[in-house]
């Protein structure tokens, strides 16, 4: 961990986040999707080097585990897990994340930089995935069961998160798991929505998903 | 509607304990639907006697439903729909106690309406099972909708050009409301999948029906999308955690 005076230990920790999410990015997109190890992605793992070099502060809190068993279940070598899981919906996830502290007012400024300079990334994968995933799986009911089948571990996993993510964030920054659940959400189903995936079959999907069934 | 041929097939207990405790929630939830609709033509008597009729086929829904229910051998688990509308009731009377039509019709035109729809829509495919059931299913379904139509195009009309304010009274009604019925959406979702529903499909039927209506009086789809599901998360959270909403 590099000391930072002014990152506090609550920014540091959403930095070490954010580390393990891009982190995982690189690692899948190089190995497995490298058109999406844009110049955008690499600048945000850039800048989060520069602060961020271990795990000490997500080590021992109520996220360790969380964060542990949500990557691992977006992990794989497969492209078409790569572009679902990493691609599609961690990019979703990391987007709210970004959004929802850049446009904040309790965040200072090292991680409002950050969160702009990720955000712009995740932006460029959104421009960018629609055209692998069309290409790599197909559109319409084909996508909708290659999703359910990739991103289904994933979603189930990731209701874990909310307590901390509550416990960490939410009364200081007013950012809830409900808020970034509702973010990532709104994005995954306009995305799909333009793939031609039937909305109300993917809300369904989510809907189960997040309800561990 | 009252031709219903007395007929019980062998069901398992789960299966039967189940489907006494949706009838009676639809039973009984179509009882609370008349009442809000009269209550809604108390406070607007231009459409006074248009919500009169809805609430009459509100109360004729009801009506059916339990013919059909004896003819069935269900008995409806009148404590559980009691227990599962009463947060609702207590919502309903505070909204007219403040004299506020637009949130009673919000609450019922809307959020009711959503868990309605998207229950009896599913409740189609495996009516068959339930002899009588499927017509007049079919029959409260169509209604339904002709409400929602009403509803939505009243609410365009009393908010063309003012979406701000429009989203400031989805917001405070939806405070509660979807707590509310979102909440027993959850808790019934175990029961739907005991007689060969989703609960999880109704649940994401509910949630994208919402949001479309949402959607049709003004709200931006990724807006709508995630109000609702932000709405929706603790109450996902609570059913993961196997306990009740309410």
């Amino acid at each position: 961990m590099n000391e930072s005076a002014d990152l506090d230990r609550s920014e540091a920790l959403l930095w070490t986040i954010l580390a393990r999410f891009e982190s995982l990015a690189v690692a899948q997109y190089t190995a497995s999707a490298p058109a999406l190890l844009t110049p955008q992605k690499l600048a945000a793992v850039a800048l989060l080097r520069t602060r961020i070099s271990d795990d000490a502060y997500l080590a021992g809190s109520g996220l360790e585990a969380p964060i542990d068993a949500l990557l691992q279940s977006a992990t794989s070598s497969r492209e078409d897990h790569v572009l679902i899981a990493q691609g599609l919906f961690l990019e979703a996830i990391g987007e709210a994340i970004y959004r929802n502290f850049r446009d904040n007012e309790a965040t200072g400024e090292p991680t409002r930089a950050l969160c702009e300079r990720g955000f712009a990334a995740g932006a460029r994968a959104r421009e960018m995935i629609p055209g692998l995933l069309r290409a790599r799986i197909g559109d319409g009911d084909v996508l909708l069961q290659a999703i359910m089948t990739e991103a289904g571990p994933l979603l189930r996993s990731i209701d874990d998160l909310g307590e901390g993510i509550d416990a960490s964030f939410l009364d200081r920054y007013g950012v809830s798991f409900a808020d970034l659940m509702g973010d990532a959400a709104a994005e995954l189903i306009a995305m799909c929505a333009d793939l031609n995936v039937d909305r109300r079959k993917f809300v369904s999907f989510l809907t189960s998903a997040l309800m561990g069934l | 509607m009252n031709d219903v041929t007395t007929l019980t097939a062998p069901r398992s207990r789960a299966e039967q304990e189940s489907i006494e405790k949706l009838m009676a929630l639809a039973i009984f939830g179509e009882k609370v639907a008349a009442k809000i609709y009269l209550l809604c033509a108390q406070l607007q008597p231009e459409y006074g006697s248009l919500l009169t009729t809805f609430a009459k086929m509100e109360a004729n829904h009801g009506a059916w439903f339990l013919d059909v229910s004896r003819a069935n051998g269900i008995e409806p688990d009148r404590a559980f729909a009691d227990n599962e509308l009463s947060y609702l009731l207590a919502q309903v009377d505070e909204h007219f106690a403040k004299r506020d039509f637009d949130a009673l019709i919000i609450v019922q035109g809307f959020i009711v309406e959503s868990l309605a729809i998207a229950t009896y829509e599913s409740f189609l495919p495996i009516a068959h099972k339930y002899a009588g059931t499927h017509d007049i299913f079919q029959k409260a379904l169509d209604e339904e909708r002709y409400h929602v139509d009403w509803v939505v195009r009243y609410l365009r009309l009393r908010y063309f050009d003012a979406v701000d304010e429009f989203r400031r009274l989805a917001e405070r009604v939806n405070v509660q409301g979807i707590d509310c019925i979102g909440g027993t959406m959850m808790n019934i979702s175990e029961y739907l999948d005991k007689i060969g529903m989703s609960g999880a499909y109704c649940a994401g039927a509910m949630m994208d029906g919402y949001t479309r209506l949402l959607e049709t009086v003004g709200f931006e789809q990724k807006d709508a999308t995630k109000h609702v599901v932000g709405m929706f998360m603790p109450l996902i959270r609570k059913y993961r955690r196997g306990e009740k909403t309410k």
